[in-house]
């Protein structure tokens, strides 16, 4: 608590300071402010990674070190709150916002509820007009946001809770399962994280527009994209278009040559990963991210045709072979990935990847009636899921209150309550 | 607006809130009048006037039909799997609640009811809901306290709870009225698969001893006595591990040690389909002298 207060109360400050009309002094604090946001992650967040990892790099040429190691727990929501901060300051530099002069405005802009643990992250030009204007209850609005919480319980209790009850056991002793219970497992990990995420991001909008907020979309039927980098459009859009509009424009994006445009790929994938958490596992998902969005960008440079996300598959609602073909590989890399976002260590990264080509025969994790029965509500769930968001998640179409109920009882009847687990993005 | 809002929220949730606690209710009913699970068994039949109680160590370790010949006696098998010793205790309290106190009663004990915490859930603990409402036994004995209001006084919490465990099963009542939750109707028994057998690197099981201490025990003891049922305690066997006891007892079988091969186990704490007769016939010898 102490230091989201710090981290608020420096921002609010930095923020008048960048504001300065003497640009040299503005960039002055603009780098201060962001050698402090980053300070602020590089100790709490980053510190006993970089501690071990450097102690183990002297072990390795025969020194012995005994490198100071803190105790402390990684203080909740501290990557997204202090990316709201650093989005406040960088956006008062470039003039697109001004300097909140009230700072239970800005402190509300930092810390609001719903998203301080898990984003979305929010954009200061976005979200602080919305809190510092009048705000009236809006009936329709209200409905709506209750849709979105309902639907977000369902994704988290239904789907990612159930799920999680077969994935954990076997990612944590991977060598006794078969290869085809590796593979089934891997593909519920996708589908667990998709709706375990997203479930939280449809929560934190939903709430929020009880309150007469509106915040960015962070989820667009991910799985359903024909490529990495429409993946990258559809999947945690809140802190790829962070990463785009404060990272990867400033380092000249892609409108410089071909080789540096590579480069910022990789620093951008490197950096995504290395946000989620200090382990090499989330910089192997970032840098397999980076190696698949590279043809794309290769193919790009010849024809500039743009994949427009807000539509899924286009203006039809099934995909044709090509498309299907497209989003099957596209979903097999990002399987991939979540493989070793997962994995304790890279080498048991690879360890069950190499598994998952034996055995294909035996399904060795669904062992009791019990397992399956939760395999068919996550199943069942998936299915309404798919059904639900390509049908009511169209423009226009609203849940009537009857579906709605039915929504509320399948939550009801299939949630995972007796085992229902911390939503995954809490930790980072 | 908002007054609408908040209103038309509370009235469907009130609603939805009524109907299915009458569903609950309802579920109640049809779960306690079937015979899908060994409490069950306690409450609608006859019983046998000899019982095994203990753990899935002993539901799936016993052939109670062969004990059933060899003793001349006929046996019927209420051992639950992932149960303890206080779970067990319960049935008994039920049984002497019920007037269905057995002339013998076998209970299988070992070093599973000392590792878990017992103020909170075990695995099929779940169960006795049904009958958390309408058994003053089962209310004033029932063990996990958590949630334990929640469970009494709405019939519905329980099987959203237990989704999977308590739902979905009543769900099965209504198509198969007969059906039973993992044990034979006319012995009690349930047998593990076919392919259950230790595969674990043998040397990385070390051999230990466990010495037991279980104050449950003495609660065993005492309404067997009131009720004059001939208490037997018994420990199957456990891979590569010895089981001591910490104070001596009447009637006490102790089989932890019996087998040494591998090849007779499931998993390190239970034997496999392939030593089941073996160890009937090694619990039949012990128990022969001191059945009444």
């Amino acid at each position: 608590m102490g230091l989201l207060i710090a981290s608020t109360l420096l921002d609010y400050v930095y923020g008048f300071w960048v504001a300065s009309p003497n640009p040299k002094k503005a960039k002055t604090f603009l780098w201060l402010s962001v050698l402090n946001n980053l300070g602020i992650l590089a100790i709490f967040k980053y510190y006993n990674f970089f501690a071990l990892q450097l102690q183990q790099g002297f072990e390795t040429l025969g020194i012995q070190t005994h490198p100071v190691i803190l105790s402390i727990v990684l203080p909740i929501g501290i990557s997204f709150y202090t990316f709201h901060g650093m989005s406040y300051v960088f956006d008062i530099y470039r003039g697109q916002q001004k300097p909140v002069k009230n700072f239970i405005d800005y402190a509300v802009f930092v810390s609001f509820f719903p998203l301080l643990v898990a984003g979305p992250i929010e954009r200061a030009n976005h979200l602080l007009p919305q809190v510092q204007r009048s705000r009236f209850f809006n009936y329709n609005q209200a409905v709506e946001g209750c849709r979105l919480i309902l639907w977000g319980f369902f994704k988290k209790i239904v789907i990612a809770d159930n799920l999680s009850q077969l994935v954990d056991p076997v990612f944590q002793n991977y060598k006794e399962h078969s290869g085809l219970s590796l593979i089934i497992t891997a593909i519920s990990f996708s589908i667990q994280i998709y709706c375990d995420f997203s479930g939280y991001s449809d929560i934190a909008i939903g709430v929020a527009k009880l309150f007469g907020f509106e915040l960015i979309v962070n989820f667009k039927f991910p799985y359903f994209s024909r490529s990495i980098p429409e993946f990258w459009k559809r999947w945690h859009i809140s802190l790829s278009s962070w990463f785009r509009d404060y990272l990867y424009f400033p380092l000249g994006g892609s409108r410089v040559n071909l080789a540096i445009t590579i480069r910022n790929t990789f620093i951008i994938f490197l950096v995504s990963g290395f946000w989620h958490g200090a382990n090499w596992t989330f910089i192997a998902w970032g840098l397999i991210h980076a190696l698949f969005f590279i043809p794309s960008l290769l193919i790009k440079n010849k024809n500039k045709t743009e994949t427009n996300s807000d539509l899924f598959l286009g203006n039809s609602i099934t995909p044709n072979w090509k498309e299907f073909f497209q989003i099957v590989f596209t979903f097999f890399i990002v399987t991939i990935a979540w493989i070793f976002f997962r994995s304790n260590t890279i080498l048991d990264a690879f360890k069950f990847i190499e598994l998952c080509l034996s055995n294909l025969t035996k399904i060795t994790h669904l062992k009791t009636n019990i397992h399956y029965a939760i395999l068919l509500k996550a199943i069942i769930g998936v299915i309404v899921m798919f059904y639900y968001e390509m049908i009511y998640f169209k423009p226009k179409r609203k849940l009537s209150i009857t579906k709605m109920i039915i929504l509320l009882l399948m939550v009801i009847f299939m949630g995972s309550f007796r085992n229902s687990v911390q939503f995954i993005y809490f930790q980072f | 607006m908002i007054i609408k809002f908040i209103k038309k929220i509370f009235v469907i949730l009130s609603i939805v809130f009524i109907i299915l606690n009458i569903v609950g209710f309802f579920l109640d009913i049809h779960v306690r009048n079937s015979s899908i699970f060994k409490v069950n068994i306690i409450f609608n039949k006859e019983l046998a006037k000899n019982i095994i109680l203990g753990s899935s160590r002993a539901l799936t370790g016993v052939n109670t039909e062969l004990l059933s010949n060899a003793t001349k006696r006929k046996w019927f098998n209420l051992a639950m799997d992932d149960t303890r010793n206080e779970t067990h205790l319960l049935f008994l309290e039920l049984l002497n609640d019920l007037n269905k106190t057995p002339d013998n009663l076998v209970v299988q004990y070992d070093q599973e009811n000392l590792i878990k915490d017992t103020t909170t859930f075990f695995d099929n603990d779940y169960q006795i809901l049904p009958f958390i409402n309408s058994n003053k036994i089962v209310s004033n004995y029932f063990r996990p306290k958590k949630n334990y209001y929640l469970f009494k006084f709405c019939p519905i919490y329980k099987y959203i709870y237990f989704n999977t465990e308590l739902l979905f099963p009543s769900i099965i009542l209504f198509f198969k009225p007969n059906y039973n939750h993992r044990f034979d109707i006319r012995f009690g028994d349930y047998n593990y698969p076919k392919d259950f057998i230790l595969q674990k690197d043998e040397n990385k099981i070390k051999r230990k001893t466990i010495v037991l201490k279980n104050k449950v025990l003495t609660e065993f003891y005492k309404i067997s006595h009131s009720r004059k049922i001939n208490l037997i305690i018994y420990t199957a066997p456990i891979y590569k591990t010895n089981v001591k006891l910490d104070t001596s007892l009447n009637n006490y079988v102790n089989l932890s040690s019996l087998f040494k091969s591998m090849s007779k186990f499931g998993d390190v704490i239970h034997i496999n389909g392939r030593s089941k007769n073996e160890f009937t016939d090694s619990l039949v010898n012990s128990l022969s002298p001191i059945l009444r």
